[in-house]
């Protein structure tokens, strides 16, 4: 019993198995293209996202770049057409300087102050809210800039005033006296063109000039560092990716502008651009993993299936093998009981015979006399001893086939292999006779007792040995069949061996198959090898042939040994 | 005239036996254990009735029965199949044997088998003679043959 529950376990592990293997490489198929895919695309969406966070980013820088150009050129030329206005009369007349202003002021409110400047440094005409009336500018860096090249723009400098400021100064145009027309801008005009356009919330402006000193900020965010900023060629742009002074990851891109003295930089956090691209890949993440584990369910309940359809038809096959044991068991009963009959019916013959003949001399057939002669006393003598030795002949047949029919019951033994054999091949004695086919036996007494199914074993062999003598009677010439046993390791070996006419390559390669036959229609099922060949397996061991056309074949059973056990045999 | 009897069995005790019956009974018998001993007893005897055994080692019944009925065709011969089955009785008949027993079988039966053989054995033979003899008649010439 408990062998078959064994079993069971075992078959039960096998299919849990199977259906966890099936599982498992359907997901090895899905898992590995699916990340692949994902990643690329996830990639390629990356890039994307950055490259338009990048390219948004220079274009604002450009975009602000060349406003500013364009302000301080439009500031520079209001300076320039207005020094040309002034003729050397008025030059330093307040009263001009103020008309002038007020209708420049008009066009452009970001002038705060204006005042005409003499070669001498000295301020001689002012308009503005501050008192610089008469200050002197002979040391200041840009009066000297200005004297020599006739333009300046000023870096923001707090100056007399003590107020953030940037200063423009032109050369006045006259042939006989030099006189400079000197404008200051503040610096809120700048800050509100750094912050319109596109800047929005998010983004922060900077102009620094070459020694890093911050010149203008929108003032949004503290995040850059223009310590850390590193300066483009020159007519390029710059992006530069880091962290910020707060920690902040902080995109930015730069440009020079202003004769390549001021650095505009357009800085950004990316993550509000980037925000989408996360977004993105939580959803695909997300997608991913549901993906997963819905393939992983059907994957199971997939196997689910297909196992379940496996085990029945397994049990099925089992079934139709039962069967067909069953079937090829009758079939061999068959034979045996022609056998049988033919072996019982010549003691009988003899037996009939004799006692006919003993009735006979008693009755004086045949003689002149019915007189028992002392003669016919021994005759009649001999023929009682016949009748009596007949008999258990025939005993001995139908014990072997009460034998025979005990062991068709299917059940593990611990069976002398030897003996088991013997016994098999008594029921051959005559058919090999008749056939004029010698069986030799050759058992190695090492082999012993092991625990087997002796019926099949009995079945195997007899199917063999059917064979070989079907095939030796077909050419008359003194067959031979050699039943070997041979110990060999942990195995027995039972060999059957004839010298008949062996078989080609291609009949070899089929001989186990189910329904694959050599004889004539109406003689062979086709099955008896195939039988064998199952027995064998679910016994443990293995079967193989060895032939060759014209020599003979060779039957190799190998049986393990299992260690005989008593306690549950009765 | 004693008719002539050939037992053909491979079990010695059995042919021992029929053999003895068989003489009491008033025939001329002549044993045999195996075919090739058969054929040549054949050859050197004319025997009215073979009693030939099936399943024999060597030659079986079934040859020896050929080779029989090729060197003596008038010759008849009763098959015993130890077997169960009539097969081979029938295939024994299909060449030319006169009847089959099954063994083991009535010696009465065999004995009147035997004898019913043996009269056609006469009949056959008588026929040949008589044609001969009308041949003999009808174109003298035919007896030079």
């Amino acid at each position: 019993m408990t062998n078959t529950k064994e079993k069971e376990k075992s078959k039960f592990d096998y299919y849990r198995r199977l259906k966890w293997n099936i599982v498992a490489f359907t997901l090895i198929v899905v898992c590995i293209p699916l990340p692949f895919v994902a990643g690329t695309i996830y990639k390629y969406y990356w890039t994307y996202v950055h490259s338009s966070v990048v390219n948004n980013l220079k274009s604002i820088a450009k975009n602000r770049d060349e406003a500013i150009q364009v302000f301080l050129t439009e500031r520079l030329s209001y300076l320039k057409t207005l020094s040309q206005l002034m003729s050397p009369e008025n030059v330093g007349d307040q009263r001009t300087l103020e008309h002038l202003f007020s209708i420049v002021k008009k066009e452009a409110p970001s002038f705060v102050d204006m005042g005409i400047i003499n070669d001498g440094g000295a301020q001689i005409a002012y308009i503005g809210p501050y008192d610089l009336l008469g200050k002197n500018y002979r040391d200041a860096v840009w009066f000297k800039e200005v004297s020599e090249k006739g333009v300046y723009i000023s870096d923001v400098f707090l100056g007399f005033r003590n107020v953030p400021h940037l200063a423009l100064a032109v050369k006045g145009n006259n042939t006989d006296s030099v006189w400079f027309l000197r404008a200051t801008i503040d610096t809120d005009t700048f800050r509100r063109l750094l912050r319109s356009g596109h800047m929005g919330l998010e983004r922060d402006a900077y102009i620094i000039n070459r020694k890093r000193e911050l010149q203008i900020h929108t003032g949004n965010s503290e995040r850059l560092d223009p310590s850390a900023v590193r300066f483009p060629a020159k007519g390029e742009i710059l992006v530069n990716k880091s962290i910020g002074m707060n920690g902040y990851k902080t995109w930015s891109a730069a440009t020079w502008l202003n004769n390549n003295r001021w650095l505009l930089i357009v800085e950004e956090d990316p993550e509000s651009e980037l925000i989408s691209l996360s977004k993105t890949t939580r959803l695909a993440l997300s997608l991913l993993v549901t993906a997963l584990v819905v393939i992983g369910l059907l994957s199971y309940y997939a196997a689910h299936w297909i196992v379940k359809k496996i085990q029945k038809a397994d049990h099925e096959k089992e079934l139709l093998n039962e069967q067909l044991m069953q079937t090829s068991k009758l079939a061999s009963l068959g034979r045996m009981a022609a056998g049988v009959a033919h072996e019982i019916n010549n003691p009988l013959a003899i037996i009939s015979e004799s006692a006919g003949y003993a009735q006979e001399l008693m009755e004086g057939l045949g003689s002149e006399t019915r007189d028992l002669t002392a003669e016919k006393r021994q005759e009649i003598y001999t023929a009682l001893k016949d009748i009596r030795a007949e008999t258990f002949r025939g005993k001995d047949v139908t014990q072997r086939l009460l034998g025979f029919a005990r062991k068709m019951e299917s059940k593990l033994e611990d069976v002398d292999i030897n003996n088991l054999l013997a016994e098999v091949l008594k029921f051959y004695h005559r058919s090999a006779k008749v056939k004029n086919v010698n069986i030799l036996e050759q058992f190695d007494k090492n082999v012993g007792r092991i625990r087997t199914d002796p019926s099949q074993i009995q079945q195997v062999v007899f199917n063999l040995i059917d064979n070989a003598l079907y095939f030796l009677s077909h050419d008359k010439t003194g067959g031979e069949i050699v039943v070997r046993t041979e110990r060999r390791d942990r195995n027995i070996l039972i060999i059957v061996g004839d010298n008949g006419p062996g078989m080609k390559p291609e009949v070899k390669e089929k001989i186990f198959d189910p329904f694959f036959t050599t004889k004539p229609v109406g003689q062979g099922t086709g099955l008896g090898l195939a039988i064998c060949y199952g027995i064998i397996k679910k016994l443990g061991g293995e079967i193989n042939v060895d032939t060759k056309e014209g020599k003979g074949t060779t039957f190799m059973i190998q049986l393990p040994i299992t260690k005989p056990e008593g306690g549950d045999e009765r | 005239m004693k008719k002539r009897i050939l037992v053909v069995d491979d079990e010695e005790k059995f042919v021992d036996y029929l053999f003895k019956r068989l003489i009491n009974r008033g025939y001329d018998v002549v044993i045999s254990l195996n075919g090739e001993d058969a054929i040549e007893k054949v050859k050197s005897y004319n025997f009215d009735v073979v009693v030939l055994d099936v399943l024999m080692p060597g030659i079986d019944g079934i040859d020896t029965l050929r080779e029989i009925k090729k060197i003596k065709p008038l010759t008849e011969v009763i098959m015993l199949t130890g077997h169960a089955s009539v097969e081979s009785g029938i295939e024994g008949m299909k060449l030319g044997a006169y009847d089959y027993l099954m063994k083991p079988c009535e010696t009465e039966e065999l004995v009147s088998k035997i004898n019913k053989a043996c009269e056609k054995k006469a009949e056959q033979e008588a026929k040949r003679r008589d044609s001969l003899v009308s041949d003999a008649l009808s174109s003298p010439r035919s007896v030079l043959k």
